[in-house]
């Protein structure tokens, strides 16, 4: 079993990047971040979940069981780690409102897309503009109230930045996901979008990590 | 369609970098222009105290000056008319001799009060002799009986700037007068030493102390202490409060002898 595991890896070597940049986030946030920041550590949390995710699809995958069921599933954790990310950061009590309500608008219309043996394009969608939404949101807050001295050490700005590329990044993937991403699409073509998305999660994970790694400053930061 | 899927999804990521870069620089020149805006309420403000202060300075010298000039003339005259009087009143009646005697005192002391006030209210010998002589003249009249004060400071003083002189002088008035009435101390030093461009000022007592933080805590207390670090704002000094209840108070002033950035000009008289 242990072969055919590496094989895959061989075979697939982005996917081994990937599962690697899920690690840099939680060693960066396990040894350098500030624990005592709230945004931290439901991140860490979620990116721990992401790496049990990555773990179990690969083993799912050695034995040829379909996986795809995880990746839909993790999007109803990505929403509540998101949302409790921001829910905690945000003052404005109207935009606090909008993610909390938010939250759970998206997790109850995504039941409804649930699929088990395809991409859902609706889950994974509306995720996207879920996590854009609220980084957006975070963005305006960030001008309007100017509370960080110098954003480029304030770990939220790094963490909605990869979001922001993340999802702007896969959204349209996702919407089309029927054509580009479901059993019957050409095997080059899927592989093509397949190593985009690894990609862009790769740049995720490098920008929460910048992000772990400046929250140390970030409780001098606030002006 | 898969071709304008990547195009769609390249125009995203651009416009995603372009929102990123964006939010990064107008925030880092809002909180630029922020500084700027704090930096110039600073030195309004504490133009704003100086010339406060210098009006207090005015208004002193202003009583000072009518005390002296218009009360103690028509003091000094009604002396006079008295004086006449007396002589008048020996002659004609005898009896009332005791009463014109009593009024002279009542008189000669309220001449002496008056001088004395105005005296006061203009540091003189700080203007003539600087601020080591208003110093011991300080100490020397706060000396009695009770309370012993005294002055130590180094051989050679430098010259300060007259403003300094001003606020020095006026914050050791204020810290021996808090000795005297609420420390119940018996003896008290002034220190003054000069320090490589500056001057340290320490008044210390050793009285019964107090909790620094209590009174300040309390907006209508302390209004002295509160006086002496703004005073000290304007002239970009630092006080330190070495001061804890239950033993003498220990508290430094620290000032730079370089031009300030305030101007106020104290006339010479
Ligand atoms: N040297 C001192 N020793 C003991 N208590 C002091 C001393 N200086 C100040 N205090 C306390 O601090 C309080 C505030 O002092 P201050 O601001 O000068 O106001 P004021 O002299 O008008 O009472 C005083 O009421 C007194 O209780
Ligand atoms: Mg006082």
């Amino acid at each position: 079993m242990l072969e055919r595991f590496f094989h895959l890896y061989l075979e697939h070597p982005l996917e081994l990047t990937h599962d690697l940049a899920t690690v840099i986030p939680i060693v960066v946030g396990l040894f350098y971040a500030n624990p005592k920041r709230k945004e931290i550590r439901f991140l860490l949390i979620y990116f721990v979940f992401l790496f049990f995710r990555n773990l179990i699809s690969n083993i799912y995958a050695t034995y040829r069981i379909n996986n795809i069921f995880l990746y839909n599933f993790f999007n109803f954790i990505e929403i509540i780690g998101f949302g409790l990310t921001y829910y905690f950061n945000i003052n404005k009590s109207n935009f606090k409102f909008y993610i909390l309500i938010g939250s759970i608008l998206v997790i109850i219309i995504n039941v409804f897309f649930w699929e088990t043996n395809e991409f859902s394009a609706g889950i994974l969608t509306l995720t996207r503009i879920f996590g854009l939404s609220i980084a957006l949101f975070y963005f305006v807050e960030l001008l309007a109230e100017m509370k960080v001295k110098n954003i480029l050490k304030h770990s939220l700005f790094w963490v909605s930045s990869g979001i922001i590329i993340h999802s702007t990044g896969t959204i349209l993937i996702f919407l089309f996901s029927k054509i580009i991403l479901s059993t019957r699409a050409a095997p080059d073509i899927f592989f093509a979008y397949w190593n985009f998305i690894l990609i862009m999660y790769i740049v995720f994970c490098l920008f929460v990590s910048v992000g772990f790694w400046v929250s140390k400053y970030d409780e001098d930061n606030y002006a | 369609m898969k071709l304008y899927i990547a195009v769609g999804t390249a125009v995203l990521l651009v416009m995603a970098i372009f929102i990123i870069v964006f939010v990064a620089y107008y925030q880092q020149k809002q909180i630029r222009q922020q500084l700027i805006l704090k930096e110039w309420q600073e030195k309004y403000r504490k133009g704003l105290l100086a010339a406060t202060l210098q009006a207090q300075e005015h208004e002193r010298r202003r009583i000072a000056q009518d005390l002296h000039d218009e009360i103690g003339t028509m003091l000094s005259v009604t002396k006079l008319s008295l004086n006449q009087l007396g002589r008048t009143v020996e002659h004609n009646d005898p009896g009332s001799t005791v009463l014109v005697q009593k009024t002279r005192s009542l008189l000669d002391e309220t001449i002496a009060n008056v001088r004395r006030i105005s005296r006061d209210l203009v540091p003189t010998t700080l203007e003539r002799f600087g601020l080591v002589s208003a110093l011991e003249e300080l100490a020397e009249k706060a000396s009695n009986g009770e309370v012993h004060v005294e002055l130590s400071c180094s051989d050679k003083m430098p010259t300060l700037l007259p403003q300094l002189d001003l606020t020095l002088f006026r914050i050791a008035q204020e810290l021996i007068n808090n000795a005297i009435k609420h420390a119940n101390a018996e003896n008290i030093i002034i220190d003054l030493h000069c320090q490589p461009n500056g001057v340290l000022l320490s008044v210390i007592d050793d009285g019964r102390g107090f909790d620094l933080d209590e009174i300040l805590k309390d907006k209508k207390r302390g209004l002295g202490l509160r006086n002496i670090e703004s005073r000290l704002n304007v002239i970009d000094g630092h006080v330190t409060f070495d001061v804890e209840e239950g033993r003498g108070s220990r508290i430094h002033i620290q000032v730079k002898n370089l031009k300030p950035e305030v101007e106020v000009e104290v006339e010479a008289v």
